[in-house]
């Protein structure tokens, strides 16, 4: 839970932190399981502390979060958002947790319905939900999405392994990484913010208790978004190369469209709790491919695959599907992890909600350097720091001018993949092939009614940039 | 305003100081965490540290073709004598084709494994006339160039290679290692690449797949490519080729597969430090007690296979050896097959031809 806290330092930071723990398990490997599952479970939920109360992603899988989430804090609500941070990743943890361990078996063959076209297509439907949180005017919202896609293009082409849009800065081969993006746009500009704001800050919670019991009730309140909103998270983890940002986003997407009367971005309790669980729901469908076929869905997964092959288990080995034990220790490691960080989270938040409280210059600093410390852990030169201000002054203009900081970071993420499953479709299949594809053409419909509900809906624009 | 500024700065600079990790020794390794090298990297920092008797701290520098890693490690980080370079078989071919700075030449090498790769392929696949679909990417060059001799049997020039790949085998840019294993089990692939221990983890017990061929294992004694132990017999690219076209591959295309393959496959998995360095003796020492550790070679043996290390100055021979065998067509050939076959950007280095 403490990794989950740390911005930006989600279950895949963990898993490489404890690996040198690995050896003590040797001698019960299904030990080790537990501890690594846990690990994964806790951390989703911690994740989610950070993204509410700072401003700043926990990681990259509770980007939405923020948008709601943070304004709640910043109105003097932080323990009811927490209230319905835990809830929502607790019900969706052990729901999804339960769904994903007890029918492992039967999700192979949907997995392999889904081919290279219908990856794009998810793709495309993912880009599409971006329109549901951008600003108010079109144009600005444009000019995010366009500004993220660019971004997102930086590094090297995949068909020709060639540099693109480097400028000779070998670094940026690689492309822009994500740890400095999300600090650039999140991180910084809201410690800017904060020091402009120092008279203004949240209100202290007068009412711990009440608050963190409303947040319960508004996920009682909310099920149904609280649920569809697992259940995409689930979807999108089960498929290897979608990735938990998309789950999150469009479980967003999801909930706002659903209630066009009401507006978002502004601390809607709804809007958190539509998308606040996915990443939980996520984290268990991404177990599923990795399990199966030893295909890891998320980096979190290639981490796991590497020190279970340590323990001596090979994930996707047909002799390790069979084996009972290890079902047990993954799943109830999964949902025991879960259920263990919601009676913990109930009684640590109200130590956690006091950063809230103590001297702003004091908060500003531990910040600051764990962004410093996490976006070193790239390189460890000068570039990433060099990168973190650009990606810093990129977040202040944005910030300024009302350009949706989500909508930048998730169409950054979109790009790469979009891009990749483009490429590999059009290598492979003609037209006439896609479209004798019934889910990709049923997707893309879904993707077209999207981008035309999204422009035209009445609740358009968040008030949150 | 000021005031608060100035108690931001000072508290961030000594916060700063104290994450800083004072570990003895850095691995360099020029991927992002839990790729197939830094899984690697992170066995061997593991047990290697208790037998060197000091801590290995491992440093990701990941970048385009895992080149900004390496290129960081020569223009900058090699000059500190406690840092170690962990390079790949990617990293070989790069150093081939692509415009890099680092040069095997400058260091020593401490260890590498002699390694081997393997392709697998539909069962159903009828290499002499059916189309090959193979996923392509960074390293897997050679595996296109064995694919293109097998299906195309011996042809005089490199562009009557390229004319019949045209028309037999799609390559898809593109592909992560992991999601290229599952393009091949959903069949929109029909050939795959995969390591030794991968290959008999996933696919062994599949019946409608087949091992195709490996690339075989590089004798060091006499720099000839013979069959791998892991694997029964005759399943070299050079044993099938002869089964299906009736005589032995040969050629100057032939001839850039070979200088390809052994510039990734023997430099697969390798440490080094700058020449001159004060620890290398140490470093090696330690290196031939932890592949004698029981433990230690069984995590090693579950992670890459059985193959053999080469220790110390005999890696800096095989790199000298390798280097021997690079001539002005080869490495024409190579060039001119990763452009116009794979699309790819490369250059031709003519200082790395020996006169």
């Amino acid at each position: 839970m403490i990794i989950g806290i740390v911005p930006m330092a989600g279950a895949t930071t963990g898993l490489l932190t404890v690996f040198v723990m690995a050896d003590h398990f040797l001698v019960n490997p299904y030990l080790g399981i537990v501890f690594l599952v846990s690990l994964i479970a806790a951390s989703s939920t911690g994740d989610s502390y950070t993204s509410i109360l700072t401003g700043i992603p926990g990681s990259n899988t509770t980007a939405a979060s923020i948008i709601d989430g943070y304004k709640m804090s910043q109105q003097g609500q932080a323990a009811r958002a927490i209230g319905i941070a835990l809830m929502d990743s607790t019900l969706n943890g052990i729901f999804w947790g339960l769904v994903a361990f007890a029918l492992m078996p039967f999700y192979a063959k949907l997995i392999l319905v889904f081919g290279m076209p219908e990856f794009m297509a998810f793709m495309i439907v993912a880009l599409a939900c971006v329109g549901f949180i951008t600003s108010r005017n079109f144009w600005l919202s444009v000019c995010g999405i366009g500004l993220g896609l660019w971004l997102g293009l930086i590094g090297s082409d995949p068909a020709t392994n060639a540099p693109r849009w480097t400028f000779g800065w070998e670094y940026l081969a690689a492309g822009i990484g994500l740890i400095p993006l999300i600090s650039g746009l999140f991180g910084i500009p809201e410690i800017v913010d904060g020091f402009r704001q120092q008279n203004n800050r949240p209100a202290p919670i007068r009412d711990y208790w009440k608050q963190l019991f409303q947040g319960f009730r508004d996920c009682f309140g909310y099920w149904r978004d609280m649920f569809r909103g697992g259940a995409i998270g689930f979807f999108t983890g089960i498929l290897p190369g979608i990735g938990g940002t998309i789950g999150d986003i469009m479980a967003y997407g999801a909930t706002v469209a659903r209630y066009p009367k009401e507006k978002f971005g502004n601390g809607n309790p709804r809007g958190l709790a539509g998308c606040e669980g996915a990443n939980n729901a996520q984290k268990a469908g991404s177990l599923i491919p990795t399990v199966l076929f030893g295909i890891p869905a998320a980096p979190f997964a290639a981490v796991l695959m590497a020190i279970c092959v340590y323990f001596g288990m090979e994930l996707g080995s047909p002799q390790l599907l069979q084996d009972q034990s290890f079902f047990w220790a993954l799943g109830g490691a999964f949902v025991g992890a879960t259920i263990l960080s919601f009676i913990i989270g109930i009684f640590t938040t109200r130590i956690v909600v006091r950063i809230l409280q103590i001297p702003y210059w004091i908060y500003a600093a531990l910040i600051l350097t764990v962004i410093t410390w996490a976006n070193l852990q790239y390189s460890g030169t000068w570039n990433d720091i060099y990168i973190l201000v650009l990606c810093s002054i990129l977040g202040l203009i944005c910030k300024a001018y009302q350009i949706s900081r989500p909508a930048v970071m998730v169409a950054f993420i979109l790009v790469e993949r979009l891009e990749k499953y483009s490429l590999q479709t059009m290598t492979l299949y003609s037209w006439g092939d896609l479209i004798s594809r019934p889910i990709f053409m049923t997707l893309m419909i879904v993707a077209v009614g999207i981008v035309l509900y999204s422009i035209f809906r009445s609740n358009r624009g968040l008030d949150y940039h | 305003m000021k005031t608060a500024l100035k108690k931001l700065l000072a508290a961030t600079a000594v916060m700063s100081m104290t994450t800083v990790a004072h570990a003895q020794f850095r691995m360099i390794v020029p991927q992002g965490p839990g790729q197939g090298t830094s899984v690697w990297a992170s066995i061997i920092a593991k047990h290697l540290e208790r037998h060197l008797g000091e801590s290995i701290v491992i440093q990701h520098i990941p970048g385009a073709k895992d080149i900004p890693g390496f290129n960081e490690f020569h223009n900058r980080l090699r000059h500190n004598d406690k840092t170690i370079m962990v390079s790949h078989g990617g990293n070989g071919v790069s150093f081939l084709v692509d415009r890099v700075d680092y040069d095997y030449s400058q260091y020593d090498s401490i260890g590498m494994q002699n390694l081997n790769i393997v392709l697998g392929r539909k069962a159903d696949l009828d290499v002499k006339t059916g189309a090959v679909r193979i996923g392509g990417g960074s390293g897997l060059e050679p595996d296109g160039m064995a694919v293109a001799m097998l299906v195309c049997g011996n042809l005089p020039a490199a562009k009557d290679y390229l004319d019949c790949w045209r028309q037999r085998v799609t390559w898809v840019n593109g592909i992560p290692g992991a999601e290229r294993r599952l393009a091949f089990m959903r069949g929109e692939l029909n050939t795959t690449r995969e390591t030794t221990v991968a290959w008999f983890r996933f696919y062994t017990t599949m019946t409608e797949n087949q091992l195709w061929f490996h690339h075989g294992v590089y004798e060091l004694a006499t720099g000839k490519v013979i069959d791998d132990p892991n694997f029964p017999r005759g399943f070299t690219f050079q044993d099938q080729f002869r089964r299906l076209h009736g005589e032995a591959p040969r050629g100057e295309f032939y001839e850039a597969y070979l200088l390809s393959r052994s510039f990734r496959d023997v430099l697969q998995k390798a440490l080094w430090v700058n020449k001159g360095n004060p620890h290398t003796e140490r470093l090696r020492a330690a290196l031939q007690k932890m592949i004698t550790d029981p433990e230690a070679s069984a995590a090693l043996e579950a992670d890459t296979g059985k193959y053999e290390w080469i220790i110390g100055d005999q890696g800096n021979r095989v790199v000298n050896t390798l280097r021997r065998d690079v001539t002005e067509k080869k490495l024409q050939t190579l060039v001119w097959w990763h452009d116009n076959a794979y699309g790819f950007k490369s250059e031709f280095k003519p200082q790395l031809v020996i006169k």
